[in-house]
């Protein structure tokens, strides 16, 4: 399956320092809420997509475009209903659409299309085991830094999994569309379990295999791959810091904003 | 050595402290390696003198590189940079995957991921290696290959314990430690173990079929090979009349050709986002009643073409038909009520809180009415020796209970077909021998039986006719006693022939168990 996980693309964002990685990760997300009018977001929203196209994994984005689109879609169309405050554009069902709730619902979707990109580009250059160098040489514990990395190998595994059980199911007649609202709780059980119960296997043998490989060890760890900050890390992090900057600056100059009490 | 549930996992986990660190239950008594107190000390302590290996290999790769793999004990234990890459460099060669150091593991082949399982172990150099069932899931090329390293490793004079429920593997072993019920029942050299018969079948253990056959026949219990056992059982027959054909093993020709109940003309599969091997240009026809092996290696397009006859699978090009018709003019829930499947792993289906609800699911999913779903459900757990158990939560079931569930499951449609992907696989001996008697007497009844498997012996033992897979072709086809004729074949497609076909081969015979070539040479 090529949903998910590492893409060998060679480019230089791949061969960013992981740590550079983790921070300019933090730092693409954090320029997304920096303000919540549509097309400002939009501007932000242009950097996870230029560092898809640098990373050259837009096919990974793409492939992705269906989920993207529903969450983006579910946002921008539940904000305006929650949202009282502004100029009323129309009604709905007894419901008042603001020109503002349509705007910032429209900047929501956006935002969080970015933010799924950012991580996709994030996942599709990152191997796991660099992820989890990179946690440990911030600082964090062994076995906390490891079980975040470890959700990210188990993933691409787990799908895997689930389709094989998926067609066990529908070998036996599992018509996952047809029927009421509790017969299909009951057939989404005979997915849901299935999975629940290998994580749970999983999950104790991956224990076994790891502590049988001296996972734990007091002693302190050596890491066989060198992790240097490069002046292309140095490069990136200015480029990232200083957008992060700009775009701090714009909205402090009252640039992108629809409502000032929200983010 | 040992049958499922023996205790031989139990064992192994012992000397690193898995047990009782990790896994953790009633422990009394004590393990001692190179006198340090196991209980008291740590795993990843205990790691430096003890590697474990395991059965799943998925479950002991988490890196994403073959290299990053090595390396990773080595990193925990602290060593130094440069050391770990002299290591990962000796060590990669060893077990023959240089040329794949930054692979991921995730597409490697199961024999390779074993392989690399063994190679991360053995770099970090521990006295003692056990490797627990480390050829189970893996076909005869790789279990060979897997053996090989094992064998490297004692020659170097480490202490090697292997874990299997497999007879053929022991025979090299100094000694063997045969397992039953969590005890430890008989421990001796391979000769003495081996050749007793008795013990091991009431240990649920296979015995080694050759062994057991000259037995049978009235020779001395000894560790008797196919090439001794063939030249005693030729003079023997010497001076008899050889020329009279066997009157014991029924010519495996249908009177009359049976409706084909399954074709597929020229079915081509490549897999769209897999970088799997599919299928190249496959065409068969299965007739009513028969019961079929497809056999191959791992990866040589086995399942792939089964996932075709009930419709998972979209051929890329070619069609399938099913009873006469093609199968895209089939409803989902025709297409489940026709065929049944059976997977590899009952786990990935089992779901339900009671071995009688589990049954019902596809009749649920068919709406039949409720009186009937559980008559039908009843009658299927009648037929696998399951009835008592209908109220039991189906995670508490042995291994082999819970694959009979599975084929009780796929069962209760009375599908005319019923198509088992390695339907034995992690069952031991007397499970496996259970579930195979039921599959005959299924098709005795009248079912179609397709079974998918890499078992040679259950294949020369239950099947009438094989088909032979090798890279997504089919590569042979005919009957059972047939295709086991040609040894060099099946050889250079990585099977090897049993060793009682063998031994039927080469003395001319025709039966290839056990009572066929005892009955065929008292009667010639």
């Amino acid at each position: 399956m090529t949903f998910v996980g590492y893409l060998d693309r060679g480019t230089f964002i791949h061969r960013l320092d992981p740590r550079t990685k983790i921070i300019t990760l933090i730092i693409v997300s954090g320029s997304l809420f920096t303000f919540n009018h549509p097309a400002y977001v939009g501007l932000a929203f242009c950097f996870p997509l230029l560092f898809g196209a640098l990373a050259r994994v837009t096919d990974r984005i793409w492939q992705l475009r269906i989920p993207l689109l529903i969450s983006a879609l579910v946002s921008a169309l539940t904000w305006p209903f929650y949202l009282k405050s502004g100029t009323v554009l129309f009604t709905i069902g007894g419901f008042e659409m603001t020109n503002e709730a349509v705007l910032y619902g429209l900047a929501m979707g956006l935002r969080w299309a970015g933010a799924i990109i950012v991580g996709i580009v994030f996942l599709s250059t990152t191997r796991p085991d660099d992820l989890y160098a990179a946690l440990v040489l911030m600082r964090l514990p062994y076995a906390i830094a490891f079980v975040i990395s470890l959700t990210f190998r188990l993933v691409p595994t787990f799908i895997g999994v689930g389709i094989g059980i998926r067609e066990a199911q529908v070998s036996r007649g599992l018509d996952t569309k047809a029927g009421n609202v509790f017969n299909r709780a009951r057939k989404l059980m005979s997915l849901a379990v299935p999975l629940f119960m290998h994580a749970i296997r999983q999950t104790n043998m991956t224990t076994v295999a790891l502590e049988s490989r001296a996972f734990g060890s007091r002693t302190s760890r050596t890491f066989y791959r060198r992790y240097h900050i490069k002046s292309t890390d140095y490069a990136a992090l200015a480029l990232t810091i200083s957008l992060l900057l700009f775009f701090v600056w714009l909205r402090w100059s009252g640039f992108g904003v629809v409502l000032h009490d929200r983010l | 050595m040992g049958a499922g549930g023996s205790g031989k996992s139990s064992l192994c986990f012992t000397p690193n402290g898995i047990i009782p660190h990790l896994l953790r239950g009633q422990y009394s008594g004590r393990t001692l390696v190179k006198d340090e107190e196991v209980a008291t000390s740590k795993v990843w302590r205990m790691a430096r003198h003890v590697g474990l290996v395991l059965q799943d290999f998925d479950a002991q790769l988490f890196s994403s590189s073959v290299e990053l793999e090595m390396a990773f004990g080595l990193e925990n234990l602290g060593v130094d940079r440069d050391e770990i890459g002299d290591r990962i460099a000796r060590y990669l060669h060893l077990i023959g995957m240089e040329h794949k150091r930054q692979f991921e593991p995730a597409s490697l082949s199961g024999g390779q991921k074993q392989r690399l399982a063994i190679g991360a172990i053995m770099c970090m150099e521990p006295e003692i290696l056990i490797m627990d069932e480390p050829t189970t899931d893996l076909d005869p090329i790789a279990r060979r290959e897997i053996l090989a390293l094992a064998t490297h490793s004692r020659d170097r004079g480490d202490t090697l314990l292997i874990a299997d429920h497999r007879s053929e593997i022991a025979f090299d072993a100094d000694e063997i430690w045969l397992m039953s019920d969590g005890e430890m029942v008989k421990r001796g050299k391979p000769s003495e173990i081996l050749s007793d018969i008795q013990l091991l079948k009431d240990s649920r253990v296979m015995p080694p079929p050759i062994i057991e056959l000259m037995k049978r026949l009235g020779y001395a219990p000894k560790l008797w090979t196919v090439a001794e056992a063939a030249s005693v059982l030729k003079a023997r027959r010497l001076g008899q009349d050889t020329n009279r054909r066997s009157r014991v093993v029924p010519e495996q020709t249908n009177g009359s050709p049976a409706r084909p109940i399954i074709q597929v003309n020229d079915l081509t599969h490549i897999y769209k986002y897999m970088s799997i091997p599919g299928l190249k240009n496959v065409s068969l026809s299965i007739a009513n009643g028969e019961f079929l092996a497809i056999m191959g290696v791992n990866g040589s397009g086995k399942t792939t073409l089964a996932k075709h006859f009930n419709g998972l699978l979209k051929p890329t090009s070619g069609t399938v038909q099913l009873d006469g018709r093609p199968i895209e003019s089939y409803s989902r829930k025709q297409v489940a009520s026709l065929i049944g499947y059976v997977f590899q792993n009952p786990d990935h289906q089992i779901f339900a809180a009671t071995v009688l609800d589990e049954v019902s699911f596809s009749l649920r999913q068919l709406g039949y009415d409720k009186r009937i779903i559980m008559d039908r459900a009843r009658e299927v757990l009648e037929v696998v020796g399951l009835l008592e158990l209908e109220q039991e939560d189906p995670a508490r079931l042995t291994k082999g209970q819970r694959q009979r569930l599975a084929v009780a499951s796929a069962l209760v449609t009375k599908p005319p077909v019923l198509v088992l992907d390695e339907p034995t696989k992690g069952l031991d001996y007397i499970h496996k021998k259970e579930l195979m008697r039921l599959l005959v007497d299924l098709n005795q009844a009248g079912h179609t039986i397709v079974v998918i498997t890499h078992s040679l012996w259950m294949v020369a033992e239950y099947a009438n006719r094989v088909i032979v897979l090798n890279g997504g072709e089919k590569v042979e086809e005919g009957p059972t006693r047939t295709v086991f004729t040609d040894e060099d074949k099946l050889k250079s497609i990585g099977m090897n022939v049993p060793a009682l076909a063998q031994l039927s081969n080469s003395l001319g015979l025709q039966g290839m168990t056990i009572d066929e070539i005892v009955e065929e040479l008292a009667g010639s």
